[in-house]
């Protein structure tokens, strides 16, 4: 009967572990109230009943700036199934929108990295889920206003001594702001100079705006490839992107053949001189020699 | 008759053949500069443009600019007579390979024009690295043969390659009026010979002497991974022309 108690106690514990929050079992499990997704890897540990990393009130929420690359870490701690689902079109954790409207991760277990770009998602907050577990595994999913930088073309071919142009367009999601524009080259030299026309862009939520970008070499430019750097910085946000510049010469030289097509129009014109003078002298000599003839 | 026939034909080979018959008259240098800019339909140089522009100006020279539109052989023809103190041809130019020295223009090549002057080797038909648009070109023949007037004692810069590779193109200005021509002796790069170009002016607007100006180009103008080229003078015994400085 004690053996029977024994057994009973022990299974209790089992039990009570088995369904006790991450905390108690992995007291080391990061919480991330707010994540920038732009360089740091987001890691969820799904628990079926404690949520994405055992913190249902609330669970993590997530930040990220339009434009981002998210990476998630996503994995089982509970050996339960999970699926992160970012429910974008807001209808709910519905796995029918997996993954076309919704990003949507692989289930896990086993674990895996999912990555996925938040550019076409316009600013706002969203909720994210578990689709298995959709009522204690969500959080918010913040997109917050941004701007981003885009060169074109973003190589460039340029003669010693000349110029290239490119084309800077920025594009607003649900940014509102004046963005200031630089350029560094890399490796630096005084022999290429840059300019930004207009060195400022004034951008309203979801709208565009333009400027271009300069590149003039010297012929004292030594031949290579550089890399412009163009940095928008609007307050704390900053974006930048790079324009590839090669230094091109060449020779300054060609051939030529001379008479290609073998005119001949003066040799032509001798030969007619000196046929007709030899024809005038033939003429002359003639009637020379007629009137001799009478005389004699 | 005989006689006649035979002035006739010897006349005829004279005209054929001869150097017009001009005098070379001394004179003071113009203050008016010509930027003649072939190269420009290939390698475009704004800087160099706005670089000898400006330094000209500075001393008191006015600058023609002629661009790709406007190197022609009419152009050429009557450069001598335009009065330019002078001269830059930032042309392409042939001879690298043994075929013949020309200054290239950029009239297209049209074998129907200027049938005489081909026949004669005035111009000649060039061709710019694999392109199949040519264009004509003037040979030494041409400069001592058909251009029209004289060079007003002319310090010519010449900045396509191997200009001095030999003195033929050289000694045909100088025969025609021109005091000093200035060129690369071998291949050169544009970036190298629009760098040189433009010591040589700057070096040569603040009063230096030609051959102390080509010296000092040379040494400071971009070097080239592929060719020795140097900046060379002709002829020798005119190192020491500088131009005349009105500020």
């Amino acid at each position: 009967m004690a053996k029977l108690g024994y057994l009973a106690v022990a299974l209790s514990i089992f039990l009570v572990l088995s369904i006790t929050p991450g905390p108690l079992l992995e007291p080391i499990v990061p919480k991330i109230p707010r994540a920038q997704a732009i360089t740091d890897t987001i890691t969820l540990r799904g628990f079926a009943l404690s949520g994405w990393n055992g913190s249902t009130s609330p669970n993590p929420t997530i930040t990220v700036h339009a434009f981002d690359t998210v990476k998630l870490s996503i994995s089982s701690a509970d050996t339960a199934p999970h699926q992160f689902l970012l429910d974008v079109d807001r209808d709910g954790s519905e796995a029918a929108d997996c993954p076309a409207t919704d990003p949507c991760s692989a289930q896990v277990p086993p674990s895996t990295i999912y990555s996925f770009s938040v550019g076409g998602i316009s600013a706002g907050s969203y909720t994210y889920y578990c689709s298995f577990h959709p009522t204690t595994m969500l959080g918010s999913f913040v997109v917050a206003p941004d701007f981003s930088i885009n060169a074109n073309p973003s190589t460039l071919s340029i003669p010693t001594g000349s110029f290239g142009t490119s084309q800077l367009t920025l594009s607003s999601n649900g940014f509102s702001g004046t963005v200031s524009l630089s350029s560094t080259v890399v490796p630096g030299t005084p022999t290429i100079t840059t300019t930004l026309k207009p060195p400022s862009v004034t951008l309203n939520p979801g709208g565009l705006g333009t400027s271009t970008l300069n590149v003039t070499t010297t012929p004292f430019t030594p031949l290579g490839t550089y890399s412009v750097n163009v940095t928008g910085t609007s307050g704390a946000l900053s974006h930048s992107t790079q324009v590839t510049v090669t230094v091109t010469s060449g020779t300054i030289g060609g051939t030529a053949t001379p008479n290609p097509h073998g005119l001949t129009l003066p040799l032509i014109g001798l030969a007619t001189t000196i046929t007709i003078a030899t024809g005038l002298t033939g003429l002359y000599i003639r009637r020379a020699r007629k009137k001799r003839i009478p005389q004699a | 008759m005989i006689i006649l026939t035979l002035v006739l034909a010897s006349s005829f080979l004279f005209l054929i053949r001869s150097p017009p018959l001009y005098s070379r008259v001394e004179r003071s240098r113009p203050f008016k500069a010509a930027l003649v800019d072939e190269v420009s339909t290939t390698n475009p140089d704004p800087y160099l443009v706005a670089n000898v522009t400006n330094t000209l100006t500075r001393i008191g020279y006015t600058v023609d600019y002629y661009g790709p539109t406007d190197v022609t052989i009419d152009l050429f023809k009557n450069l001598p007579s335009r009065g330019y103190g002078i001269i830059i041809l930032r042309n392409h130019s042939t001879g690298l390979t043994g075929d013949v020295i020309a200054l290239v223009t950029s009239e297209p090549f049209d074998f129907g024009k200027y049938v005489r002057e081909q026949q004669a080797g005035l111009v000649v038909e060039a061709r710019l690295g694999s392109s199949n648009t040519t264009y004509f070109g003037i040979s030494p023949t041409f400069v001592r043969e058909a251009m029209q007037g004289t060079f007003p004692n002319t310090v010519l810069v010449v900045t396509g390659c191997a200009g001095l590779a030999n003195s033929e193109m050289a000694q045909a200005f100088v025969a025609r009026g021109a005091e000093v021509y200035v060129s690369w002796d071998q291949i050169v790069l544009a970036n190298q010979s629009d760098g040189g170009a433009i010591l040589l002016i700057q070096s040569m607007t603040t009063g230096h002497r030609v051959d102390d100006a080509v010296t000092s180009a040379t040494e400071n103008a971009p070097s080239s991974p592929l060719y020795s080229s140097q900046l060379r003078y002709y002829p020798l015994d005119k190192g020491a022309v500088v131009l005349n400085l009105r500020v």
